[in-house]
């Protein structure tokens, strides 16, 4: 009797211990929006929903530090001759029990293709059989290339190849008959959400703060070690600062010097570079009388002292960009600069006097080659850096070039609108590229004329056509490689500035983060360390 | 017997910004029970101050009532109260009806109430009895239908009518001394007479002493027992109305009796006194009415008159009278006066 | 109190005077007055409303311009044909009208599928106004006193000390105030949560955040009414019953110098609506400011429709209020169509 009562006291001084040892697995995000609405096929999904839904819904691939790995499917093949693409889905369930089936998924794609519903990244699913035509409404939703055979398997067949098809198609499940029960409603609070991530989404203030708890129905419910994830809607940067030295956020990024320098000096606290997709850059309109002249674009991207203006801007904390892509992008692990040098860097190289350049495109365009007597027009979205990045345009262009520089500033939607339509000279924005490396590539392509800089090259389209439709992973980074140096350097339809590189801050007991620009892992592997 | 308000050495200076303006320097007199006084004189010669400083009205302002001042009424010392005597004193001793009955009254109480408030104050009584005793005193100042005009608020109503129910509100408490500050400078001339026949008979059923500050003779001479003329702050005459308007001696009474419009003096310029009065920032030796006066000798401009009792009742400050100083003849007719008396 | 109990108020021969008593004619008056403002205040809500759709689609830009990158021109022909936007401005109006009128609907937002304008707003303004409403009040009461007192103790040091709190309520913008008390309070000391939304504690700091502008203002607006009033004859004969100065302060003055400042409570009020925008980020609550902004930003067109009446509704509504005050206050203030 002793003994029991002896070992039962062990037991739960032991259990206390542990209890005691182990920290609550709750941490606190943010999210600049409030997420517009958690149905992953609405029109308007934005990226604070597709955050809430890397946690809540389980797309049957997710990039997980820089791979890509196998999630909601359990197993795949490809048919290269075919182009089919065929899945076996995962033992997974609903919050509510009902089992995860390859139907599900299905049904996802025929919301996607729906015209009624008008899907914005639709371009993503061109790729597939006659998605395409269903969405313009020339063909019914039953010849889409999407079948489900039974409850365990998904077939995709495609109608081109595709190497980015795992990253960027949306592989994501939806109840048909819980979207159906709730309408246009579905996806915009708890109630009219259904989970089958890691997480299940159980709390939802608008415009404060989301609250999602582990999902015991998750197949791999056991290795998700959190608890808890709140995500605070915040777009205040001082808020957040604040929030994050009392132990209200857990996690923040930002870019500002001051900011990074506190928490880089503080132990309680983790800083890990981000590099991001996005280019910021400047961007000329080929049509213009003054700047269809080749030297002229070359002499102006040339004349900007790239150096100085990160380091008047920014403190430097963002590096300087000499081409399309910062190694944030590439194919496989491998970025596009480990195979090539950034091309403006290299024809700076062979162009010492960027003036002289400037004046020979003025002669062969008949115009003054006294540059003083030119005045550009520099348009730029209104925002808090726009009258700082005028003025430096100003004074390096002055400087360099000698010409004269007309501020346009207008809201970012204006602004946006102008310069599809051409109504502009030159402008500057930033982009993000994206997880397909040939995405950034495309706004470049006479045909799609996504980015309104209209220069155009054949030789360009060729490359990157021909590089889009290659499965061999070298082969394309050789080819864009080649198509950057020819928009970059050799026509200079952009001038590229630099690249935004952020500062991630953690606690220092959080663990198994993702720091992975594009990755969709969700915090399924984040834990918080005793 | 002693007389109900005795003053004594009252000055009054105000502080500014550019000096301080010595408003009231240095006046002594009295007012007997039932008594009627009139102070009389030209616009900023301190007559208001005076009545004001009576209820010591400056406290809150940059007015002071300067050492050495005495106020006994009734046998109190008025200088001496705490602010909880004062406050219980004023409306219950003294009332006070002020010169411009369009801006006398709160325009956003009733009348009644404002006349009440003074009962309330000092007789403790609930405010709904208070208005109604309001309109036996808006009766008794002859306001038509007082049970309905009781309800009325002061832009319903003429200024004949609100000067009537500032006079009430004045009243209410009945005090011993009432003191009007231009009473009916702002009235017209028929309204002008109803108010002071109203004020005269109220004086008789009452018994209560009143001062009668203004600037008009005309009005005086019928009210008034006594009077005192004021000038740049002192009192150059005083005296029975007999006294002034009959047998005045200060050339500046005689300034003022001579710019009285004649009724059979058509054809001829209207009299007017040249010059103006002395800036009050300044100390003055001397006569103050020296630089306006056709009599100055050297003397007044040195020295400041002394006070001359010609009879009991009748006081000048002129150096005129002076034995050595020459004759002067009153420039002003005498006869005629006598349908004044 | 009586609005048409005048001098002259003849007696009917057969001795009405009590059959039509004050009150009930008063009450009839304010009656009748509310109904033609309400009728009045529904005509300027379908102008303005009107005006605002009209002007809203001349705006360069259009929902999806604001939100993806990549757009096919197919996304952008089911888009437009899914939200109607496709059709000329005037019949995208009468459709809005026909929702309004047959429906009761304002439309669903387009940015944020799902959710109807009208829910939205009902359930958001009540979180903004929470905060707003008490900070308007918290921020008229405190201020009447205080620019009473500071009257009162003209160029005394309690004077001074008030001006320099109504000048800094005035300069300061709000997002700094609201970002240093962010700091202070939940930070440097840690009194209170740092955002969020909830429990009583999360509105305290908004709260005061939001009040000094209104302190200060009604303050300054309160001290030169009160200046001007004290300076009054029927003041110094209300000295001269007797009163004690505060009591003077409570009978008299206050009544009167209170109209300047009720003026702006109405502007006041339906300010703090559409201002409460930069608090709601700061401390991320969950309010109708920050919807507003944002829905002009992305041209969420039913949205901004919905606010836009949404504030002008609140904003007529403060004026019939402050005018009703007006006239309890001001005995001297006649509704209109009063006979005399």
């Amino acid at each position: 009797m002793k003994k029991v009562f002896a070992a039962l006291i062990c037991l739960v001084m032991l259990m206390a211990a542990v209890g005691a040892m182990a920290a609550t697995q709750e941490i606190t995000v943010f999210r600049q929006n409030e997420p517009t609405t958690l149905d992953r096929v609405a029109a308007t999904i934005d990226e604070a929903g597709k955050f809430i839904l890397w946690d809540t819904s389980e797309p049957l691939f997710r990039i997980i530090n820089g791979a890509t790995e196998l999630s909601g499917a359990e197993s795949y093949t490809y048919d290269e001759d075919t182009m089919t693409y065929t899945f076996v889905i995962r033992d997974n369930y609903w919050e509510d029990g009902v089992k995860v089936t390859a139907q599900d998924y299905l049904y996802s794609f025929q919301s996607m293709v729906d015209p009624s519903n008008a899907y914005g990244y639709i371009s993503d699913i061109y790729c597939i059989e006659n998605a395409e035509a269903i969405y313009a409404g020339q063909m019914d939703v039953a010849e889409l290339g999407v079948t489900a055979p039974d409850e365990k398997t998904l077939v995709i067949k495609l109608n081109e190849v595709t190497p980015a098809f795992l990253e960027v198609v949306p592989l994501y499940p939806q109840r048909k008959d819980f979207v159906e029960a709730k309408g246009d409603a579905y996806g915009n609070d708890v109630d009219n959400f259904l989970s089958c991530g890691p997480f299940k989404l159980t709390g939802w203030d608008h415009n404060s703060m989301l609250t999602l708890v582990k999902n015991d129905k998750y197949w791999d419910a056991d290795n998700v070690k959190l608890e808890k994830v709140n995500v605070l809607i915040s777009n205040d940067n001082n808020a957040r600062y604040s929030a994050m030295l009392n132990g209200t956020l857990d996690y923040w990024e930002t870019n500002d010097p001051d900011y990074i320098a506190h928490f880089e000096s503080d132990a309680g606290f983790t800083c890990v570079d981000l590099y991001t997709p996005t280019l910021t850059f400047v961007l000329f309109n080929g049509q213009d009388e003054l700047l269809k002249n080749t030297k002229i674009r070359q002499a102006l991207s040339l004349a900007i002292n790239r150096e100085f203006f990160v380091e008047a801007m920014y403190k430097s904390v963002y590096p300087p960009a000499y081409g399309l892509t910062s190694s944030a992008i590439g194919i496989n692990g491998v970025a596009l600069r480990d195979v090539a040098p950034e091309p403006v860097k290299v024809l700076a190289e062979s162009v010492p006097d960027p003036r002289a350049l400037f004046i020979e495109g003025l002669n062969e365009l008949g115009m003054d080659p006294d540059p003083s007597k030119v005045t550009v027009k520099f348009s730029i979205s209104s925002g808090a850096t726009t009258d700082d990045t005028i003025a430096l345009y100003q004074a390096m262009w002055g400087e360099i070039l000698g010409i004269n520089v007309e501020a346009d500033v207008s809201e970012w939607a204006s602004f946006w609108t102008d310069c599809k339509a051409g109504d502009f000279q030159i402008g500057t924005l930033a982009w993000s590229g994206e997880v397909d490396i040939s995405f950034l590539f495309n706004l470049f392509l006479t045909d799609s004329a996504q980015m309104p800089c209209f220069t155009y090259s054949e030789e360009f389209d060729e490359l990157v056509k021909s590089a889009n439709k290659s499965i061999d992973a070298q082969e394309r980074l050789d080819k864009y490689a080649q198509a950057e140096k020819i928009m970059m350097a050799d026509l200079a339809a952009i001038a590229p500035v630099c690249y935004r590189v952020n500062k991630a801050v953690l606690r220092s007991n959080i663990k198994g983060w993702d720091y992975n620009v594009f990755s969709t892992a969700g915090h399924r592997y984040v834990y918080v360390e005793d | 017997m002693e007389r109900l308000l005795e003053v004594e050495n009252l000055r009054v200076s105000f502080h500014t910004y550019a000096g301080d303006v010595k408003a009231v320097r240095g006046i002594s007199f009295g007012v007997d029970k039932g008594e009627t006084l009139a102070l009389v004189g030209e616009s900023g010669c301190g007559k208001s101050v005076t009545a004001k400083a009576l209820m010591r009205l400056f406290d809150r302002t940059s007015g002071e009532i300067l050492e050495g001042s005495k106020i006994r009424f009734d046998g109190t010392d008025v200088m001496a109260l705490d602010k909880k005597a004062l406050h219980a004193f004023r409306g219950s001793q003294i009332g006070m009806i002020f010169q411009d009955p369009m801006t006398s009254l709160d325009p956003t109480m009733t009348i009644g109430k404002q006349v009440g408030e003074t009962l309330v104050i000092h007789k403790g009584i609930s405010m709904r009895d208070a208005e109604a005793q309001a309109v036996e005193l808006l009766r008794m100042v002859e306001i038509p239908n007082p049970e309905e005009r009781v309800k009325a608020y002061p832009h319903q109503l003429s200024g004949g009518m609100r000067q009537r129910v500032v006079i009430a509100t004045a009243l209410a408490c009945n005090p011993k001394l009432l003191i009007a500050d231009e009473p009916t400078t702002a009235l017209d001339v028929t309204i002008q007479a109803q108010v002071l026949d109203l004020l005269r008979d109220l004086k008789v059923r009452l018994g209560t002493a009143i001062i009668l500050v203004t600037h008009d003779l005309g009005i005086v001479a019928d009210f008034s027992d006594r009077i005192q003329v004021m000038y740049a702050g002192q009192i150059v005459e005083e005296g029975t109305k007999n006294d002034i308007f009959k047998r005045c001696l200060h050339p500046y009474t005689w300034a003022l009796l001579r710019s009285i419009p004649q009724e059979n003096a058509t054809g001829t310029t209207l009299y007017s006194l040249t010059g103006t009065p002395p800036d009050l920032l300044l100390d003055i030796h001397g006569c103050p009415f020296a630089s306006r006066c056709e009599y100055c000798m050297q003397i007044c401009r040195q020295k400041m008159p002394e006070r001359t009792e010609c009879s009991g009742t009748h006081a000048v400050s002129c150096w005129l009278m002076h034995p050595m100083a020459p004759k002067v003849e009153c420039p002003i007719p005498r006869g005629g006066d006598d349908a004044r008396e | 109190m009586p609005f048409f109990h005048t001098v002259g108020w003849k007696q009917k021969s057969h001795g009405f005077e009590s059959v039509f008593p004050a009150e009930i004619g008063k009450g009839r008056k304010m009656i009748k007055y509310i109904l033609r403002r309400i009728l009045y205040m529904l005509l300027v809500l379908f102008i303005v409303t009107t005006i605002t759709f009209f002007l809203m689609h001349c705006i360069p830009g259009d929902p999806l311009t604001a939100l993806v990158q990549k757009l096919p021109e197919q996304t952008k022909i089911n888009y437009y044909a899914k939200y109607g936007l496709d059709k000329p401005v005037i019949e995208q109006y009468l459709v809005f009208l026909k929702g309004i009128f047959t429906e009761g609907t304002l439309g669903e937002s387009i940015r944020f599928p799902g959710r109807q304008v009208l829910d939205t707003i009902q359930r958001y303004a009540g979180f903004s106004s929470e905060i707003g409403l008490v900070a308007v009040l918290i921020g008229f009461v405190v201020g009447i006193i205080l620019g009473t007192v500071s009257a009162i103790k003209q160029n005394r040091l309690p004077d001074k000390i008030i001006s320099i709190i109504a000048i800094l309520g005035i300069s300061l913008p709000v997002f700094l105030l609201a970002s240093l008390f962010q700091y202070l309070f939940t930070v440097k000391w840690p009194l209170f949560p740092t955002l969020g939304w909830g429990t009583p504690a999360h509105k305290i700091l908004p709260i005061l955040c939001m009040s000094f502008s209104p302190l200060a203002t009604y303050t300054r607006y309160m001290r030169s009414s009160v200046l001007d009033v004290i300076n009054q004859d029927y003041i110094t004969m209300a000295e001269a019953k007797g009163m004690s100065f505060s009591q003077v302060v409570r009978r008299h003055v206050l009544r009167n110098s209170i109209l300047p400042s009720l003026t702006i409570l109405g502007p006041n009020i339906a300010d703090v609506f559409t201002g409460s925008f930069v608090i709601e980020s700061i401390f991320a609550i969950p309010g109708l400011g920050s919807y507003y902004i944002t829905a002009v930003n992305d041209r969420d067109f039913p949205m901004i429709i919905g606010c836009a009446m949404f504030y002008t509704g609140i904003y007529i509504l403060s004026l019939l209020l402050v005018d009703i005050l007006y006239v309890i206050i001001d005995p001297r203030i006649r509704l209109t169509g009063d006979s005399n």
